[in-house]
């Protein structure tokens, strides 16, 4: 155990550097041995490597700002000209889907919608992470008009979304899409999309964990205890009895914890309490 | 009473994970070919980071109520010893990990935080006994979710090497979980109608509410939430959301 400490702080003190080295695990004489050096290789020739000397940098919160120069980045690194993250995941249905970060001018996003956003995500071309991202061009006869319709069409090709790659987002319980597109055909590098790919959903990720922890107060052990017993379906008084309390107080918990999670009733401060992985 | 009280989170966690424990024991039955070839690209996948044992878990969706469930590791079909271990003793740091992010998370034994985490790799707070591991978040497109979960004393990768033996977790994962896709019983005998109607109880509507928005009669909107609870064998309205989340059937 001692001995695992000594290295990680030679891995720390070499992450001052732009380049932040792998795993930790620094103590990598087996690593170095049999791998020959690959930590230290990687990053500085570039080579056909994928460098990304922001996005690498990156050891604290994921702000908007980070973001949005995260991504100038990616498109910068792939070749892409317009990039939009959007997060589909809400907690109210009524809710519009909320767009984490785009360059794309703001009548564009006005005027092609967030609508056409989800139905992108939800079309053939969008791609789930694992799989080879697939081109989308609007332009192209029985393609764009398959997604959306044919007034959209023309607004995307208007505002140069040529090309257009649709990469499908999951993390924990969000679930989002990031479009990458480019103004000339065949500009974005296709060989680097499936690490982009992880890299936005990383970025995604988080993303999250700060705007949640932001706006979600944490719930009591009692009121967490609470409201999983009401989940597996106890009334009130079983819930009482099994955490031998009265259920006055059982119910005061719930409704604190309603209040915390900004719902209208249980099942809502139910639903809202899986989604952000509280029960 | 007094013996439930003792019990309590073993009961519930049961409860939580019977399905995937389920689908889990359908994939290995009726792997076909899948595992094994799985198993030999892993294996691959972790010399290259230097790891020595490797497993994949399905996570539930509950962060605290749900656990790792073995699905298959380096032994196939037995189960390794190290996964049995990660299974019991990391299961909440993991599976809590699991349920909110999307980063690779190293853990070190001799405990935590020495290394500032990364756009590329997070640290786990809690160390899991043995050796260092590093565990990959994984979801498919079934609305599954899983872990795969890497450990060896001298596990370590650049960059590059971790986001290529994520992006295989992925596609692994993809294969696996559509091995169980078409004995999802449940699922399918749900209606959209009745589905709906879940969705909107779990947006926080009353049946009133339900009944204006779908323009049904109250008592036709509470007839859908009653029989889609006995479908998804629930007591009642909280109990049918929370399975419906927690199985995936409504974001």
């Amino acid at each position: 155990m001692a001995g695992a400490t000594s290295p990680i702080a030679v891995v720390s003190g070499g992450q001052k550097r732009p380049m932040a080295r792998g795993m930790g695990r620094a103590d990598s004489r087996g690593l170095n041995s049999h791998a020959s050096n690959e930590t230290s290789r990687f990053g500085d020739d570039a080579g056909n490597e994928w460098s990304t000397p922001f996005l690498d940098t990156i050891h604290s919160a994921v702000t908007r700002e980070v973001l949005s120069r995260a991504l100038r980045e990616i498109c910068l690194s792939v070749g892409a000209d317009q990039f939009c993250l959007a997060d589909l995941s809400r907690s109210h249905a009524e809710l519009p889907p909320q767009i984490l970060s785009s360059n794309w001018p703001f009548d564009a996003i006005d005027l092609i919608g967030t609508p056409t956003i989800e139905l992108m995500h939800q079309s053939q071309y969008a791609t789930p992470l694992g799989e080879q991202p697939r081109l989308f061009v609007p332009a192209m006869p029985g393609s764009g008009s398959r997604v959306v319709d044919v007034r959209v069409t023309a607004r995307l090709i208007e505002f140069g979304h040529c090309n257009m790659f649709l990469l499908k987002l999951k993390a924990g319980p969000r679930h989002g899409v990031c479009v990458l597109s480019s103004a000339a055909p065949g500009q974005i590098d296709t060989a680097l999309l499936d690490r982009v790919h992880l890299a936005c959903n990383y970025l995604m990720s988080r993303h999250a964990e700060i705007s949640f922890c932001a706006d979600n107060p944490s719930l009591s052990d009692r009121e967490r205890e609470c409201l999983l017993w009401v989940s597996e379906g106890k009334t009130t008084q079983e819930t009482a009895l099994i955490l031998g309390v009265s259920s006055n107080t059982v119910n005061k918990y719930i409704v604190s914890s309603i209040q915390k999670l900004n719902a209208a009733n249980r099942a809502m401060a139910i639903a809202v309490a899986i989604r952000a992985g509280i029960i | 009473m007094a013996a439930r009280k003792g019990k309590r989170t073993v009961s519930a966690d049961e409860n939580a994970t019977r399905p995937l424990a389920e689908i889990a024991r359908l994939a290995r039955v009726t792997s076909d070919g899948v595992i094994p070839n799985s198993v030999r690209i892993l294996r691959r996948g972790a010399r290259d980071i230097g790891a020595t044992t490797f497993a994949m878990f399905y996570t539930g969706r509950g962060a605290a109520s749900a656990r790792l469930v073995h699905c298959f590791d380096e032994q196939f079909p037995r189960t390794s010893r190290v996964s049995s271990v990660i299974a019991e003793t990391g299961s909440q740091a993991l599976s809590r990990h699991a349920a909110t992010s999307a980063l690779p998370a190293l853990w070190l034994p001799g405990g935590a935080g020495a290394v500032p985490a990364s756009l590329f790799l997070t640290m786990l707070p809690a160390a899991i006994p043995g050796s260092p591991g590093i565990a990959f978040p994984v979801s498919a497109e079934s609305g599954h979710s899983g872990l795969f979960v890497f450990t060896g004393e001298n596990i370590g990768g650049d960059k590059d090497a971790i986001l290529a033996l994520h992006k295989l977790c992925y596609e692994i994962f993809a294969a696996v979980s559509e091995l169980k896709s078409g004995s999802a019983s449940s699922a399918s005998a749900i209606s959209k109608r009745e589905l709906e109607c879940l969705k909107l109880t779990a947006a926080g509507r009353t049946s009133e509410d339900i009944a204006r928005i779908l323009k049904l009669s109250v008592h036709t909107a509470n007839q859908y939430l009653t029989t889609v609870s006995g479908k998804l064998d629930a007591v009642n309205r909280m109990q049918a959301v929370a399975k419906a989340i927690r199985q995936g059937l409504i974001d």
